[in-house]
């Protein structure tokens, strides 16, 4: 008998094989739907913040770093509410409160880049469906200081303020994924990177070195800090160049706050840095400006003398003094260090309204002046049009424009070096992820502004400022310096304010070959001393003083020379 | 009924059993294959562990190195000298603060006196030194 050709095992056989095809098809190249949502019960991925560049002053010191934190977030398929009190104590109220209640989703931050001691304490709590995972926590070792000029960052390690914010794009580093294996008790840990790529932080983040010497900065802020507190004045700002280049050696702002609290961010006036953002009308801090102008377009002679009385009458307006009575005939050095508004005012008729602006505008003023920092103003400098009346003779005493510490101490440092304008700059270099240098800076001159006999001219009357004139009680015996007071008051809706002024000092030193350019301003102070000389010009002695102790006043040549003796003498 | 040479009833039976050595030792290699594709796995899966035990551990010393940055920072930081410098060693500020300046001319000297012959200069050091020691005798 013939069997048939197709047996009922084949049949089978068959079958078998379509059940295995689908088996393997199903867990081999499962439907995207059901991946997704086995991969939801079984896998976490979070994303958690990564090592964010870091910030080094102009000796290599670290003033920003990102330090390993732990973050805990709850899975409410496994949490019980009813085990939130357990955290009262460690973890704020409102926190406690929120995770108190059912909670709908499978993933809910609880806390983020706790410390370490808190961490511990919710570690050893050992609750179910609170889980912890390791993020970076932005932190600034110097606490306060600098705090204007670094910014700070938010949650997620973005920056929103300062060099945190202006250089943002070279310092964050994207946030990484952590993939989180889930055990059937809800149990996690962490299984691996995605990229399976080991994390070189050194060599994986970006860094932004700053011209700041912390030294200098802490000197500054703590004389600018005891000067504010005594005078009761509102805001302060110091700020230290060295006019050879332009650098800001350091950078104060007044009131202050700590960027590793996040509570001190919440009030915006803590955050304002003075120094780049406040705008205030000069006074005779400007008047150098001014006369280096006014000789250089020919409109007054080094010899010559001017008649300043008490009080003179100016189109629509007066110029008094500050004082109560006239000086008299002055030869024009005097009239910068006796700081005569009257003798300024005449000077300042001299020169034509548009050569005025154009050579401010030269000078910088009116416009930004290139730092590297968010926020910067560029103060106000009304077109010539606008000069009526009495105008140009206020410009010539530093009234009626408006500019920030920041121009000012740059214009002075152009008087320091002998004409030179530089762009003040804060960052020396960025170094972007990869290590490449994305920007390099050294000093970049911007214009001559005076010829070099004109600056030594402004120089010598500065020192003369302090030797016989306003500025006296900034001397410091065995150290030349040139300085300039200010004394401006405030004007709001159009008027000036009665007793509310601006109290500033700007001078640099040594002054036969400037090394540094400091400049003092002390807003509104409260306490019956106003004038620039009597408030901001101890602050620059102090600071001075405190600046000899660390060795700042001595210059390079003279150290080198010592040095070289020592050894000589010592071999 | 008569049959090929070789060939005992059904044809498909005999070619069957003619074929069925090829099909063992092709299901062999299949599963020597699957099985070694196994080894294989378990092997990468035993390297990925160690992978990421050494990815954890540059995590780590990664960590550790930036918390030792921060504490050096933290240690140096201008605040902590000058607290430290005030409250632990009783440091007092300096209000007499004066500048003591060597004019050129001094200078001048003080380098000509340093280019003493060696004998000279050890004469000269022993001399300080013999001055030194009587200076801080009496401390």
């Amino acid at each position: 008998m013939k069997r048939p050709f197709f047996s009922p095992w084949f049949l089978i056989f068959i079958l078998f094989g379509i059940v295995i095809w689908r088996l393997v098809a199903l867990q081999l190249f499962p439907d995207a739907r059901v991946e997704s949502q086995s991969r939801r019960q079984y896998w976490s991925r979070i994303p958690v913040s990564t090592n964010r560049g870091l910030i080094y002053d102009r000796n290599g010191n670290a003033l920003a770093v990102s330090v390993p934190s732990s973050s805990f977030f709850i899975d409410p398929a496994f949490w019980d509410p009813k085990e939130a009190h357990r955290l009262n104590g460690i973890l704020p109220g409102n926190t406690v409160q929120n995770i108190s209640k059912q909670l709908s989703g499978r993933f809910v931050w609880v806390v983020r880049k706790v410390d370490e001691d808190t961490a511990g304490k919710i570690r050893a709590l050992g609750l179910e469906g609170l889980f912890e995972v390791e993020e970076k926590k932005r932190l600034y070792p110097g606490g306060s200081l600098l705090a204007h000029v670094l910014g700070f960052c938010d949650i997620d390690d973005r920056g929103l303020a300062g060099v945190e914010l202006m250089w943002d794009r070279e310092l964050f580093s994207p946030p990484s994924v952590r993939v989180l294996a889930k055990e059937s008790s809800g149990r996690m840990f962490d299984v691996t990177r995605v990229d399976n790529e080991p994390v070189e932080p050194a060599a994986k983040v970006g860094s932004v070195t700053l011209t700041i010497d912390s030294r200098i900065q802490f000197i500054i802020e703590k004389r600018l800090e005891e000067g504010v507190r005594a005078h009761g004045a509102r805001w302060g700002s110091v700020i230290c160049m060295d006019p050879r280049t332009g650098a800001v050696l350091s950078m104060a702002s007044w009131p202050t706050f700590d960027p590793n609290v996040r509570a001190a961010l919440k009030d915006p006036a803590n955050l304002m840095n003075n120094s780049i953002g406040r705008t205030y009308e000069p006074g005779s801090t400007f008047k150098p400006i001014v006369l280096g102008i006014s000789l250089e377009r020919g409109a007054v002679r080094p010899n010559e003398s001017f008649n300043c009385p008490y009080r003179i009458k100016i189109a629509d307006g007066h110029v008094t003094e500050a004082g109560n009575s006239g000086f008299g005939v002055l030869p024009l050095s005097d009239i910068l260090a006796k700081s005569s508004n009257t003798g300024m005012a005449q000077i300042g008729m001299r020169v034509r309204a548009y050569d005025m602006y154009h050579s401010l505008r030269e000078w910088g003023f009116g416009k930004s002046t290139g730092i590297e920092l968010p926020g910067a103003e560029d103060g106000l400098l009304s077109s010539p049009e606008q000069w009526r009346g009495v105008t140009p003779s206020n410009i010539a005493i530093g009234q009626g424009l408006a500019t920030t510490p920041i121009h000012l101490a740059a214009a002075i440092a152009a008087i320091a070096n002998g004409g030179h304008l530089f762009r003040p700059y804060i960052v020396s270099q960025v170094l972007d992820s990869s290590g490449n240098l994305v920007y390099n800076e050294s000093g970049e001159l911007v214009r001559d502004v005076l010829s070099p006999q004109v600056a030594a001219w402004l120089k010598k009357a500065m020192i003369d400022t302090v030797l016989k004139g306003t500025g006296q009680a900034a001397a410091v015996p065995g150290v030349s310096i040139a300085a300039k007071t200010g004394t401006a008051q405030i004007a709001e809706k159009g008027k000036y304010i009665k007793g509310k002024w601006v109290a500033s000092f700007t001078g640099f030193w040594p002054s036969e070959d400037p090394r540094y350019v400091l400049f003092v301003a002390i807003g509104e102070p409260a306490k019956g001393k106003y004038y620039g000389g009597e408030v901001a010009a101890p602050i620059f002695r102090s600071i001075l003083e405190d600046m000899m102790q660390i060795g700042c006043t001595r210059l390079v040549e003279e150290e080198e020379r010592c040095r070289g003796v020592a050894f000589r003498t010592a071999g | 009924m008569h049959y090929p040479e070789g060939m005992t009833g059904n044809g498909v039976v005999y070619s069957f059993r003619r074929a069925c050595p090829y099909i063992i030792i092709i299901t062999l290699f299949v599963f020597a294959l699957f099985m070694g594709l196994g080894v294989l796995r378990l092997y990468s899966f035993r390297l990925e562990c160690r992978l990421n035990s050494v990815n954890r551990q540059i995590d780590s010393y990664s960590n550790r190195s930036i918390v030792l940055k921060h504490e050096l920072s933290t240690l140096v930081s201008p605040s902590r000298v000058y607290g430290s410098s005030i409250r632990d060693l009783g440091m007092a500020h300096a209000s007499n603060v004066r500048v003591l300046k060597i004019e050129e001319g001094t200078y001048a000297n003080a380098v000509q006196d340093a280019t003493f012959p060696a004998s000279s200069a050890s004469e000269n050091r022993g001399w300080f030194y013999f001055f030194l020691e009587k200076a801080m005798a009496g401390e």
